[in-house]
């Protein structure tokens, strides 16, 4: 099982270290525009939507790195001050009464939109480039299934954490 | 169910977050359940629309990892560095010159950087084991370094302002230039404090050796500041010289922000691929916090301000016969006894939309409104039990003890809500620049 569980950790990770270069492509398709515009007073027909496609695909990308490494936010007044069983216990309610009837909800209604806009040939109509929408909107579904995916093995961790009261180490 | 219900039972769900569960999750699953409780499949119909098109959408919030991105690189950069090896010579000559320079460097450093964290932990790396080696008092020590580090998040580019705008309904560029004077007012005024305490008691922070000194007016002084302080100081006038002008976007300075900080750390030989594979991946995991919050929040406020919620909290605060000054001052107290608790990202994302709109309805001026709420924010992060300025500073291990970090940040903590007061009594000093540059 450790197999599978270290699987999953090496996805969230690859897919973030990968999706966290986009800050880099946004940088510079941003400048790209900015220079050709301001410079040259040539206007960039897909900036406004490259921008929009490439930040939200980034900030979602990074959803399951986030979770694998812990980076979401607690309130850790009571929290902080339980044991490593406690904070399993804790942590097993949690996702089971806040993490995976969210997460299942947002994945099938993002992955139903996603299959939908790939069905019709969706397109933006934000500006004049008009691109696909399906190529976002998957990059949306996949990143939200794979947080679901890693809330599945950290929940696993938690679980066999609590039954053994240490620290589940893999 | 009637909106009253709701609102009570929606407000009192928050406290699930006490589980400690990461609160991104909380908050979703609050809205998510509500929302199906008042508007049934509908809000699931929705659903796509706020988070995809919503929060995923949001031209203006692509600036949150570039600005991010930015203040990454400045710190790898070094530049804070060097700006302090000038400025504690050029200051550490009087007493409490460390801690004036460490406050001025929190104000140029927050001038290149949107979020705290980063900002904190550079100055208080550099600052703290000079200061502790010229045998200042702890308490001042880490007051000013807490002080001075939540700086970053009002001081524009700030990623707290960029996320207020659009809720709001305010332009980013305006609170950008609104935020300018409140945050150079909570800078001058901090310093000024440091001033007068150490001239009333000097070994509170001891002047430094002379041979350290460096003379303001010098040939030495001249060809350090070239090759240490313009390069970035060129950096934040470009940068937010092109914003409050009306040439760029926030999003678009963001970007060239970006850029200029690695051209900088190019310039500076700090640029590895090491080193920008560490800041795309610190800057993602920021974001992502960030944006997980926000689109979750978004789900929130979707379903309490459908349900008629909002309606329900004007009607109860009008009801009490507080008169609108009254309701303003409520607002904020809430927002301080939340700051205790909650970190701002939590406050801003679900308070705001709940109260913004009914203080417009009352006649204030939302640009306004939004600076000394963002301005007042700034309390949050020194406020225990949840003081994250002190566990960033904590964090860092520089050998401070708990007891004078929490006792240093009390003078701190009354500075800056005399400051809002100010921004309150005179509403000129939040909206005159933004005026002024977009009349």
């Amino acid at each position: 099982m450790d197999k599978v569980l270290h699987a999953v950790d090496r996805l969230s990770d690859i897919t973030g270290k990968c999706g966290s270069l986009l800050v880099v492509v946004l940088t510079l398709a941003i400048c790209y525009d900015v220079i050709l515009r301001y410079i040259l007073a040539w206007p960039c027909f897909w900036a406004y939507d490259m921008t929009i496609m490439l930040y939200g695909s980034f900030a979602i990308l990074g959803a399951a790195y986030c979770h694998y490494l812990g980076g979401h936010v607690r309130m850790d007044l009571l929290y902080g001050r339980l044991s490593p069983r406690g904070k399993a216990i804790a942590d097993i309610i949690g996702y089971l009464c806040l993490f995976f009837p969210l997460m299942i909800v947002l994945v099938y209604k993002c992955g139903e939109n996603a299959i939908w806009s790939l069905q019709l040939g969706e397109r933006s109509s934000a500006s004049a480039w008009r691109p696909y929408m399906w190529p976002f909107k998957l990059v949306i579904a996949y990143a939200l299934a794979l947080l679901l995916l890693q809330g599945i093995v950290d929940f696993v961790r938690r679980v066999i954490t609590a039954v053994k009261g240490v620290e589940y180490e893999s | 169910m009637s909106p009253e219900l709701t609102t009570v039972l929606m407000l009192l769900s928050l406290f699930i977050l006490l589980l400690g569960f990461p609160v991104a999750f909380g908050i979703g699953t609050v809205g998510l359940v509500f929302g199906l409780l008042t508007s049934g499949p509908a809000y699931l119909y929705m659903l796509p629309a706020r988070i995809i098109g919503g929060t995923l959408s949001e031209y203006i919030l692509a600036a949150v990892p570039l600005f991010i991105f930015m203040g990454n690189m400045m710190q790898t950069s070094g530049v804070a560095e060097r700006a302090f090896f000038i400025l504690h010579r050029w200051f550490g000559g009087f007493n409490g010159g460390l801690a004036v320079a460490t406050l001025v460097l929190a104000i140029i450093f927050a001038a290149t950087t949107g979020v705290v964290g980063a900002s904190e932990t550079a100055i208080g790396l550099l600052a703290v084991p000079a200061m502790l080696k010229a045998r200042y008092s702890q308490s001042l020590i880490s007051g000013s370094v807490c002080g001075g580090g939540t700086l970053g998040i009002l001081i524009p580019p700030s990623v707290m302002l960029i996320l207020y705008a659009p809720m709001a309904g305010v332009s980013v560029i305006q609170m950008f230039a609104g935020a300018v004077i409140p945050g150079l007012l909570l800078g001058l005024s901090y310093i000024i404090y440091v001033i007068v305490r150490c001239a009333i008691n000097p070994s509170l922070g001891p002047s430094v050796e002379s041979e350290e000194r460096l003379p303001f007016f010098s040939k030495e002084s001249l060809v350090l500041g070239l090759t240490h302080l313009v390069p970035p100081f060129f950096l934040i006038f470009a940068v937010l010289g092109s914003l409050f002008f009306g040439v760029a976007s926030p999003t678009e300075a963001g970007a060239v922000g970006a850029l200029g900080a690695v051209v900088l750390c190019l310039c500076y030989k700090r640029l590895t691929w090491y080193t920008l594979l560490d800041n795309c991946y610190s800057t993602l995991r920021i974001t992502a916090m960030i944006i997980f919050i926000a689109m979750a929040a978004n789900m929130f406020t979707g379903a309490f301000l459908s349900a008629g919620c909002g309606q329900v909290i004007t009607d109860l605060l009008t009801s009490l016969g507080l008169g609108r000054w009254g309701i303003f001052l409520t607002s904020l107290f809430i927002i301080f006894v939340l700051g205790c608790f909650i970190d701002w990202i939590g406050i801003l994302l679900i308070v705001v939309p709940i109260f913004s709109p009914m203080l417009n309805k009352l006649g204030f001026d939302p640009l306004w409104v939004g600076l000394v709420i963002c301005t007042s924010l700034q309390i949050s992060f020194l406020t225990p039990p949840f003081a994250y300025s002190i566990f960033y500073l904590k964090g860092m291990n520089l050998g401070l003890s708990l007891h004078s970090m929490y006792v240093g940040i009390i003078p701190f903590v009354m500075l800056q809500i005399i400051v809002v007061a100010i921004t309150i009594i005179f509403p000129q000093t939040c909206v005159w620049l933004p005026r002024w540059l977009t009349p």
